[in-house]
């Protein structure tokens, strides 16, 4: 039998991967009269292997094996629940309270006065207890909790914008948005100012000390992530207001595509080819139900103590798939144009992205041959639609020939 | 990276699946998630259908990598023994099937077989039938995944490449050098006897 050569086996390849899509072995041989002779073989063999009977295993050790596992299951511990600290809270206030009224149908009650005592005791021990937890609370972020038990380190970015409000113009330009109020962001509370003005203002100069990191004007340094890196060309974005808290859904039906809000695809063009763009409003649409919110997957909760779960939203994994941001992702990392859409409460958990950085994940997560083959997605994300593309939209046309469509 | 927060990847470890795997999730992938779930909770039912989709399959796996009926069948027992065990520990989101799963714990549990069968110097443990399989052990170990998992398995190219974390083209170029090994070694010809199962067909031969 003769060796094949390097160039028949690359043919051979194809033609099993030809075969294994359904093509017939002649029809496979035909394309390559030249190399039938030599491949044929080599097909025969693998449509042989395919055909061949394989031994089933006896109907005994399938029912032992199957026996066995269910031995086990009878007898292995019980999961870890993931239950959060309201609902531990709420069982064992519950349990108390069966316990209290089962004393009371025994006939072995307690005396009102008693009863009385008791009850002021756990009204204080709650009260009490709340007010404890709540200061101690206070200036702690859950998600930089996560995110740093999980490993990410911060580092605030040397090319940043200044996000303020209008009363604290001539404020040093830093990476603190909280330096006009003195105090963290709590949720719901607006940053930079009462108005909630806010403009992002690109820095005054890009390779300059004076906005390094180790600027000593900085106090809250190590306060997360509360300055957003401008945007390529330094545009103002104005913040988007916070949708309506909505209930989410543990397992909702997973989203039919991916998408981007269409300003923040003009800063990725060499990503526009990936992903399928919409209107601000359809993506606020695609992020309401996630409540605002930087939310958690449910495995990644699961690895944290218990009662730091109760702190967390959290969102199922068909979710957070769905999530625009995650779609770029290497450890929660998020594009520029995207979290400075984010309300700010939001955005203070989110760790930001530079063009760059993002390509690079990209690039990384995708060996080098996908990346160059063309619109991955398409197929998946519009398999049924043409090419609207405008010749004097560069956007248009970019996305159009990949038979994207944009929706206004 | 300037302007960037860096991830200490390290200490991370959270998988990034490719484009192809963020695609929007299938009904199947989503029925697979369920799946998941209910078997974190310990639930019978789910593990019996864990069991009954994927044993066979596992079994044919460790036929092929074995040689042995018997050892084949206790190892697809364990491989299940070993899912129950670590089953909370499977990260199901980020692109990481079932099958892959269960498949490199298969994997592992016939590495160390076949380790302890040579380490004590014996003949790995193989049925009458098995030995004339001695084929397809004779190749380096990835070419012999390759193809337990294609002709035994009956996996699909993109379920290997996925099992083994590979491109699905790098699975094609490892199916066409372990065929060329085969052919090329004189180990099997088209016209030589295949493996058999005796228990289903007796002595079968498929002949080119």
């Amino acid at each position: 039998m003769n060796e094949l050569s390097d160039k028949q086996v690359t043919i051979l390849t194809d033609l099993l991967a030809a075969l294994d899509g359904g093509a017939g072995l002649e029809a496979c041989l035909a394309r390559f009269p030249n190399d039938a002779h030599a491949l044929r073989p080599y097909l025969e063999l693998h449509t042989q292997l395919l055909s061949q009977q394989k031994p089933a295993p006896s109907a005994a050790d399938y029912d032992a094996g199957r026996e066995a596992l269910l031995e086990r299951l009878a007898s292995s511990p019980a999961p870890a629940t993931g239950l959060s600290l309201r609902d531990t809270v709420a069982a064992a206030w519950t349990r108390v309270r069966r316990g209290v009224r089962r004393f009371e149908l025994s006939g072995r009650g307690f005396q009102p006065a008693l009863m009385r005592v008791a009850a002021f005791a756990a009204i204080f021990l709650l009260i009490g207890g709340g007010t404890l937890g709540a200061s101690a609370a206070a200036g702690f972020r859950p998600s930089r909790a996560v995110l740093s038990s999980v490993g990410l380190m911060e580092r605030p970015p040397a090319n940043v914008a200044h996000v303020e409000g209008d009363d604290d113009a001539g404020a040093t330009p830093g990476p603190n948005r909280d330096d006009d109020d003195g105090g963290t962001n709590e949720p719901g509370e607006s940053n930079g100012g009462d108005d909630g003005d806010q403009v992002v203002r690109p820095p005054e100069s890009d390779g300059g000390d004076d906005g390094g990191d180790g600027d000593p004007s900085r106090p809250d340094d190590d306060q997360g992530v509360d300055v957003l890196p401008t945007l390529p060309g330094g545009v103002d974005v104005p913040p988007i207001e916070a949708p309506p808290v909505v209930v989410i859904d543990p397992t909702p039906a997973p989203l039919d595509r991916l998408c981007m809000p269409r300003d923040a695809v003009q800063w990725y063009p060499q990503l526009a080819q990936y992903v399928r763009t919409c209107t601000a409003d359809e993506f606020a649409a695609l992020i309401a139900p996630l409540g605002n919110t930087l939310c958690v997957p449910q495995d990644l909760v699961s690895r944290l103590p218990l009662l730091l779960r109760g702190l967390l939203p959290v969102c199922s994994n068909a979710q957070a798939q769905a999530l625009p941001w995650l779609f770029f992702a290497k450890g929660y990392c998020v594009p520029q144009a995207i979290a400075q859409r984010v309300p700010a409460t939001s955005a203070n958990a989110l760790h930001v992205c530079t063009p760059d950085a993002i390509l690079a994940i990209l690039l990384e997560s995708l060996p080098q041959d996908e990346c160059l083959s063309g619109n991955l997605l398409d197929p998946i994300l519009c398999p049924n639609e043409g090419s609207e593309g405008s010749a004097t939209d560069p956007i248009d046309g970019l996305l159009g020939g990949l038979g994207l469509t944009l929706t206004n | 990276m300037e302007g960037t927060l860096i991830a200490n990847t390290a200490a991370l470890r959270i998988h990034v699946p490719p484009l192809s795997a963020l695609r929007p999730k299938s009904g199947t992938e989503d029925a697979e998630a369920r799946l998941v779930e209910r078997a974190k909770e310990r639930r019978p039912s789910a593990w019996v259908q864990i069991y009954d989709d994927h044993y066979r399959r596992l079994y044919l796996y460790c036929y092929a990598r074995t040689g042995g009926r018997a050892v084949a069948a206790k190892l697809a027992s364990l491989v299940f023994l070993q899912a129950l065990k670590e089953i909370d520990h499977l990260v199901h989101w980020s692109g990481q099937s079932l099958l892959a799963w269960l498949y490199g714990m298969a994997r592992s549990h016939v590495d160390g077989h076949i380790e302890r069968e040579s380490s004590c110097d014996q003949v790995v443990d193989a049925d009458d039938e098995g030995r004339e399989m001695a084929w397809i052990r004779s190749l380096p170990r990835e070419q012999q995944e390759v193809l337990a998992l294609q002709y035994y398995a009956g996996c699909t190219t993109a379920e290997i490449a996925k099992v083994i974390e590979r491109p699905e083209q790098f699975v094609e170029g490892l199916k066409a050098r372990a065929l060329r090994g085969l052919l090329h070694a004189g180990k099997l010809r088209p016209d030589a006897t295949l493996p058999t199962a005796p228990a289903l067909a007796g002595e079968r031969r498929v002949r080119a």
